[in-house]
């Protein structure tokens, strides 16, 4: 591509500003400072590549001297096709360009940049039109569009980069290892390892800490055993010193109870409890003597009372008399006092008696009571007639409320059937119901007649007008008709009538009906027939029917009219025949009909009202005689029993007087009576017993006053004159008083006789207690009782004395023991002192509590040891320990050779790279390096860019390698030149050659390397259309010595275009 | 050996066990949860209780233990408590042990303080001994064998041992040793299958040999009960017992019992034919499944090693993916009777190698230099220098496993797979 026309519109300063006849190859633009140099390569960069955004305002370049902001490039292709690029700033930015080609089309954005290759603006820029500014630094090639367009066209790789492999490499090494590090996986594991094995190793002690606890447990059990031998030791020391203190009184005790018992008298033996048998004895012999004394008093006492006691003797013979007398007394009492009783009960007995007779009758009295019969079959007599009136008075009045009943009912019919005849009477109907119905029948026949009447009316009328009409025209010519005979029609009329009635009477109305309408249709059927089918006949009086000609016409219609003549007199007659028996006179009209309709419909309702009623009364009338004949029976038999009754009452009366007996009295009252004679024998009865009764009371009475007299007389006693009872019951009181004194006599004799036994035996006691006193007495080594009481006391106290000895030995045994160690301890004992004693107890508590405070110690450290026996027994730990070690080790070891993988990968990798760096760089870092070998005269003979790095080393003659940051400021500028150079060059052979844009580029070469590049721009002219601005003279010749053919455009001048 | 008053008409049997290193830790696992951790640590004493439970419930007459009872590099008194706990329970029903030490438990690792109870007789160190065992009053048997004294015994025992007489009883011998030589386990007591033959036992009951197996089966019968409970993926499969019966004529006839109560599973998957992650979790469920179904309430530890070449690789290669993949099976709970331990990628990915050497690029330099890498000693060296830092440094060394030669091959192909798998990927992404 090359530029062949530049016109600006309005940029910066420049207005209507245009550079024509570009060429290929190299241009030089000299001018001076501010001649628009840099302005002209912006307008360049803004045609092909936009303006810059309105942000950086130093590139924006606005129309300073007037003009739109913009202008045009005219270009010519690789393959000579020339366009022109236009572009102003406008409000839209984009699509601000047109692109118009020779044939016409015109284009953008789209068409510019396929023009331009794709290529990207800042590749543009950086590497085809650039200034000082761009060529002095390094980042401008470090895009990362041109890097990746430089560098890695060279791997095979594609985008992959090959650098972020490495780092991943590395990151990915350093992430499992790092030799110093704690963060890297491996190194983690390994710490873990070794803290897990320091845990196990501490584990793996447990073994030799068991032994070593067993064997401190046996040590501590041995310590243990012997502080307890020393303790049982001194515990049986300090034992044995609390025996002796404890037993230290008893001790004292037993020594001064033998001194005492050594000077106590001796005395062999003594009766125990001397004394109180004594003191008993001497106490039982006073209670003795005591008791004697009392005894002889009470004998005395006796004896006195037994003088004074006084017994009736007599009285005391008569005892059982008077005893008998006695029990009998009461009974004496009671019947004097029942006998006044009686009396009056025997007397309202009889007064009871007599008024029952009276009762009876005025000439009953007991004779005649006595002769009454009053067996069981007279009584029996008596109730079975009663019985038998009340049966036969029992159904008479039956029979007489049935009776009653029946009448009653007959009553109530008569007074139905009574008013059922007002009722019939009433209604005033005079005709009956087969008259009503065949006036409703005619009633609907003619209602049924009367259209067809009419309509054959109007069917003559216009028959006549038309016969009229016709007769007009042509001659009527009369014809008789012979009529065929009409009577069957009649006849089938009547049998339809006859068959309703008997369809009506005998409950099938509804074929009646049938019957009826069917024969009336034939009947018409009949009639009409006839009519139409008699021949067509001449004057005739005969009526055979000989017919005339006539003209046919008239005759139809003359036949027609006679016809429906015939047909309309017949209807006629027959209506009439119905009116009439309607009561019309004549045909009436409908609405009469209707009326006479109504009537007959009430008519026929009152007809069948009146009938219903009737039917009502022939029944009640019916019922009554029914009733009637019912009640018959009932009065014969009520009759009977009348009959009956009066022949029983009859033979009663004749009965009553047979028994003398009142014939008006009823069995009833016969019964009363007989109640009331039983009454009276039972009165009777009553009062002879109570005779009886008084009789013998006073019987008895007088018996007993007799009894009493003689005992009296017997006993020497005198009647108190009161009562027979009275003077009884004091002879009782007397003999009993009499008994008591025996009694006591004899009760006192009996205790006399005992008092005596008891003082002998009482005596006899007091001499056996003498006896045992003295056998006490001597028994105590004494012959009195002082002695013996001295002696008691002596003996007491040896006891006392013995007793405490032995209680002492007993206590001193019971802590000793007995036989040998009693001795012993006696030998202690008598060794011993007792302050000494309680040193040596003080002295052995001392040492317990060592001994104790040492063994529970002891007992202490040996159940520590015991539960870290157990501990380490039951410590599992290790093995999950070793467990978790041995996986970790596992993933340690699949890690490791992780590791050991990308270590490799790594080795590979950067052999790879080596080889890269040596034998496969990018071709534009080769075509550079031809550049830059002859921009530096030689002295850097090779670039190169480490694989994906942005860095760029060269390597100078004598094979030093130095990085940019190690050259100078202008070789830096000849490298930056010679990679745009290797650039261009190397995307020029694959592309369109866009134009080139130097802005004062070698300014700072010296003049051998000015020349070199002057060559290189040569080379690059070659390719490429190179627009090259200075305002160096110089630079201008060394371009032009370089490139003789170049242009040389003086910008100066060129506003004057 | 003694004149014996045996009798030859009874009949006996045992239990022979070995190696059951009580209170050894589960090796070889990356991760595990608290409960599967709690059973991991009883599984040794769980199988152990399990011979103790059997030999009561089998009634048989002594059990035979011949060596490495515990780890004595670990001390675990725990591990020495729990033992005499189930000798005592034998004791009480009346069934002896003899005990035979090993290089794991020699004499002198005991502890001093434990009570052994009554009927557990135990070979001395320093010299061969012999019990007979009686019963009803005759003597059925006679076991000899020696214990070792201290850890590492290299010397034959065998040549110790007396031969047995033609009169002698039914004859034991009870050792820890190891038959031949490469035999992948550390040389303790090497003897040879002659050696034992010469001895003219009936029975031999060693110790030692993990792994299970019939030295040979008759005249004698020497036979290795392997451990009880496998420790660790090298050790998958059935574990248990001897349980073996010897009539009244000297036949004998043994029964393999199987004890152990957590058992390894080393399955491998290949990924050629799985195009998506989900088909690969289908088929590790399945395959957990079917594992599950046939544990016999045993918990079963599964490693899956994925392989072959897939496009599933890309995605496994990935950071995290095999994490995720074995915590989303863990929690889809499968089964509770198996833990699926890890996910080892051995997979490579389906990139044309060869296409990659030929090119000229970086990419075709890197597969270029691997090559060389693994063809050339000297960079061998140099990577093995490169990997010092971890492998060399004084705190590494004392837990890490030395890379050796072996697996160098290996880590190189897992470097290639690195560097593909993030050039290439991003690259087939560019593309």
């Amino acid at each position: 591509m090359n530029i062949e026309m530049i016109h600006i519109d309005g940029f910066g300063q420049f207005n209507q500003m245009s550079i024509n006849d570009l060429q290929p190859g190299l241009t030089i633009f000299k001018g001076n400072n501010e001649a628009g140099k840099s302005t002209l390569l912006s307008f360049i960069r803004c045609m092909l590549f936009n303006f810059p955004g309105a942000i950086s305002a130093s590139k924006f370049y606005p129309p300073l001297t007037g003009g739109n902001h913009g202008g045009r490039l005219v270009i010519t292709t690789d393959s000579n096709e020339r366009c022109v690029i236009e572009r102003y700033t406008g409000k839209k930015k984009k699509n601000n360009v047109r692109v118009t080609f020779d044939n016409g089309l015109i284009g953008a954005d789209a068409e510019l940049s396929k023009l331009l290759n794709y290529m990207d603006i800042d590749i543009f820029n950086n590497i085809y039109a650039f200034g000082l500014d761009e060529l002095q630094r390094f980042e401008t090639l470090n895009n990362e569009k041109i890097r990746a367009n430089i560098y890695s066209a060279g791997t095979g790789t594609g985008r992959v980069s090959i650098s972020d492999v490495q780092k991943n490499l590395k990151n990915s090494v350093e992430e499992l290892y790092k030799k110093r590090g704690r963060n890297p996986r491996i190194n983690q594991m390994i710490s873990s390892i070794e803290d897990m094995d320091k845990q196990i190793s501490d584990i793996k002690n447990d073994p030799a800490r068991y032994d070593s606890l067993h064997a401190d447990k046996q040590v501590i059990s041995n310590t243990i055993n012997l502080l307890k031998d020393e303790r049982s030791n001194i515990q049986k020391e300090l034992n044995h010193i609390h025996d002796l203190i404890s037993i230290w009184d008893d001790w004292k005790n037993l020594q001064d109870a033998q001194i005492n018992l050594r000077d106590l008298p001796e005395i062999e033996d003594f009766p125990e409890k001397g004394v109180d048998i004594l003191e008993r004895t001497l106490e039982k012999i006073r209670d003795v003597e005591e008791t004697i004394l009392l005894l002889e008093e009470k004998s005395q006492n006796n004896k006195a009372q037994q003088e004074r006691i006084i017994i009736d003797e007599e009285l005391l013979a008569q005892r059982d008399t008077i005893m008998d007398l006695s029990n009998g007394i009461e009974k004496y009492r009671s019947e004097k006092d029942i006998l006044p009783e009686q009396n009056q009960k025997l007397k309202d007995e009889d007064s009871i008696f007599l008024e029952l007779l009276n009762d009876l009758g005025p000439k009953w009295d007991e004779e005649t009571l006595n002769r009454f019969d009053r067996s069981i079959p007279a009584k029996e007599t008596v109730i079975q007639k009663r019985k038998l009136i009340d049966e036969v008075k029992d159904q008479i009045e039956k029979l007489q409320i049935h009776l009653t009943q029946v009448n009653l009912d007959i009553k109530k019919i008569d007074d139905d059937i009574n008013r059922i005849n007002e009722n019939i009477d009433s209604t005033t109907v005079t005709i009956t119901y087969e008259e009503i119905n065949r006036k409703l029948e005619a009633l609907r026949n003619l209602r049924q007649k009367y259209p067809i009447l009419i309509e054959k009316e109007s069917e003559l009328k216009n028959i006549q007008k038309e016969e009229a009409f016709v007769t007009a025209v042509q001659p009527a010519i009369t014809q008789s008709i012979q009529k065929a005979p009409i009577w069957p029609a009649g006849v089938m009329f009547l049998i339809g009538i006859i068959g309703f009635i008997y369809g009506y009477y005998s409950g099938i109305i509804l074929f009646g009906i049938v019957i009826f309408i069917l024969l009336c249709i034939s009947a018409v059927a009949y009639y009409v027939s006839t009519k139409q089918n008699t021949p067509i006949s001449g004057e005739n009086t005969n009526g055979t029917g000989i017919s005339q000609e006539e003209p046919k016409e008239v005759r139809n219609y003359s036949n027609l009219r006679q016809q429906l003549v015939d047909e309309i007199t017949l209807l006629k007659d027959l209506m009439l025949n119905y009116a009439n028996l309607c009561g019309f006179d004549n045909i009436p009209e409908p609405a009469l009909l209707e009326k006479r309709d109504m009537e007959l419909q009430e008519t026929a309702y009152a007809i069948k009202e009146l009938s219903g009623l009737q039917d009502e009364c022939n029944k009640l009338l019916k019922k009554r005689d029914e009733l009637t004949k019912e009640s018959e029976e009932p009065k014969k038999k009520l009759y009977s029993k009348q009959q009956s009754l009066l022949s029983i009452d009859t033979e009663w009366k004749e009965w009553l007087l047979s028994y003398n007996l009142d014939p008006t009295l009823s069995p009833e009252s016969i019964l009363e009576i007989f109640s009331t004679i039983r009454s009276c024998y039972e009165k009777q009865k009553t009062i002879f017993t109570l005779k009886s009764q008084i009789n013998t009371t006073r019987s008895s009475i007088h018996t007993y006053e007799e009894k009493i007299q003689t005992l009296l007389k017997q006993c020497g006693r005198i009647p108190c004159g009161l009562s027979f009872d009275m003077d009884l019951q004091k002879m009782r009181d007397d003999v009993e008083g009499a008994l008591n004194q025996t009694q006591q006599l004899n009760q006192l004799d009996n205790a006399y006789e005992d008092l005596i036994r008891d003082l002998h035996t009482a005596k006899n006691r007091c001499d056996n207690l003498n006896i045992e006193l003295s056998d006490l007495l001597s028994s105590g080594h004494s012959d009195n009782e002082d002695i013996f009481r001295k002696n008691a006391r002596i003996w007491e106290m040896r006891l006392e004395l013995h007793n405490e000895i032995q209680n002492s030995i007993k206590h001193i045994r019971k802590v000793s023991g007995n036989g040998e160690l009693y001795d012993n301890f006696i030998g202690d004992l008598e060794k011993a002192n007792i302050f000494d004693l309680k040193t040596d107890e003080e002295k052995y508590k001392d040492r317990l509590e060592e001994l104790d405070d040492e063994l529970s110690n002891n007992l202490d450290d040996r159940g520590a040891i015991h539960n870290k026996i157990e501990q380490l027994e039951h410590h599992e730990e290790g093995s999950k320990l070793r467990m978790e070690k041995e996986i970790q080790i596992e993933q340690l070891h699949n890690r490791s050779r992780n590791w050991a993988a990308l270590v490799i990968a790594q080795q590979i990798l950067n052999k790879a790279i080596e080889i890269y760096e040596k034998e496969r760089q990018p071709a534009v870092i080769t075509e550079a390096q031809s550049f830059f070998t002859n921009f530096t005269a030689g002295r850097y003979k090779r670039i190169y860019s480490p694989l994906d790095s942005a860095d760029i080393f060269v390597e100078d003659r004598d094979g030093k390698v130095k990085g940019i940051d190690q050259l100078s400021k202008v070789t830096k500028e000849q490298l930056y030149l010679a990679l745009r150079f290797g650039f261009i060059r190397y995307f020029g052979k694959q592309s369109e050659a866009i134009p080139i844009v130097f802005d004062e580029i070698l300014v700072n070469f010296d003049p051998v390397r000015s020349q070199n590049a002057g060559n290189a721009i040569r080379e690059l002219a070659a390719t490429n259309q190179i627009l090259f601005f200075t305002c160096h003279p110089d630079t201008v010749k060394i371009l032009t010595h370089a490139s003789p053919e170049a242009q040389v455009i003086d910008l100066d001048n060129c506003y004057e275009n | 050996m003694e004149n014996s008053e045996a009798s030859i008409n009874n009949t006996f049997s045992f239990i022979h066990t070995a190696d059951l290193h009580l209170d050894s830790p589960f090796t070889g696992i990356t991760k595990i949860d608290p409960k599967i951790g709690t059973k991991l640590i009883k599984s040794t004493f769980q199988a152990y209780e399990t011979i103790i439970d059997l030999c009561i419930e089998k009634k048989v007459d002594f059990l035979l233990i011949a060596g490495d009872i515990y780890d004595s590099a670990d001390k675990s008194l725990y591990a020495q408590l729990k033992f005499i706990s189930g000798l005592k329970k034998l004791s009480n029903a009346g069934i002896s042990t003899y005990i035979a030490h090993g290089n794991h438990d020699p004499l002198n690792s005991w502890s001093a303080s434990l009570e052994w109870p009554e009927n557990v007789f135990i070979m001395n160190g320093d010299c061969v001994n012999t019990f007979s065992h009686k019963k009803d009053q005759t003597i059925v048997t006679r076991i000899t064998g020696i214990s070792y004294l201290h850890q590492h015994i290299t010397s034959n025992l065998t040549k110790n041992f007396p031969h047995k007489e033609e009169d002698d009883p039914f004859t034991i011998g009870l050792l820890h040793c190891t038959i031949g030589s490469n035999t992948g386990h550390e040389p303790y007591a090497p003897c040879t299958i002659q050696d034992l033959k010469d001895l003219k036992y009936d029975y031999l009951a060693l110790g030692h040999i993990h792994t299970t197996s019939i030295v040979n089966d008759s005249d004698p019968v020497i036979i290795y009960p392997g451990n009880p409970q496998g420790l660790h993926p090298g050790e998958p499969g059935p574990r248990g017992c001897y349980h073996v019966t010897v009539d009244q004529n000297r036949s004998i006839s043994t029964e393999f019992i199987e004890t152990d109560n957590i058992r390894w599973f080393i399955e491998e998957i290949s990924i050629e034919e799985i195009p998506t992650e989900q088909e690969l979790l289908d088929k590790i469920i399945d395959r957990t499944e079917s594992i599950a179904a046939n544990t016999n309430d045993r918990l079963a530890i599964c490693r899956y090693i994925l392989t072959g070449r897939g496009p599933l690789h890309t995605t496994l290669a990935k950071e995290g993916v095999l994490d995720d993949i074995v915590t989303h099976l863990r929690e889809e709970e499968i089964s509770n009777s198996v833990w699926i331990e890890q996910l080892v990628d051995n997979s490579r990915s389906l990139i044309d190698r060869n296409m990659l050497l030929n090119r000229n690029d970086f990419t075709g330099d890197i597969v270029r230099l691997i090559d060389e890498l693994s063809v050339h000693e000297r960079s061998l060296e140099s990577i093995e220098k490169s990997l010092e830092p971890l492998f060399a440094s004084t705190r590494a060394k004392k837990v890490l496993k030395k890379i050796d030669h072996e697996e160098l091959p290996d880590l190189i192909n897992q470097a290639e797979d690195i560097l593909l798998n993030k050039i290439i990927i991003e690259d087939e992404h560019e593309h």
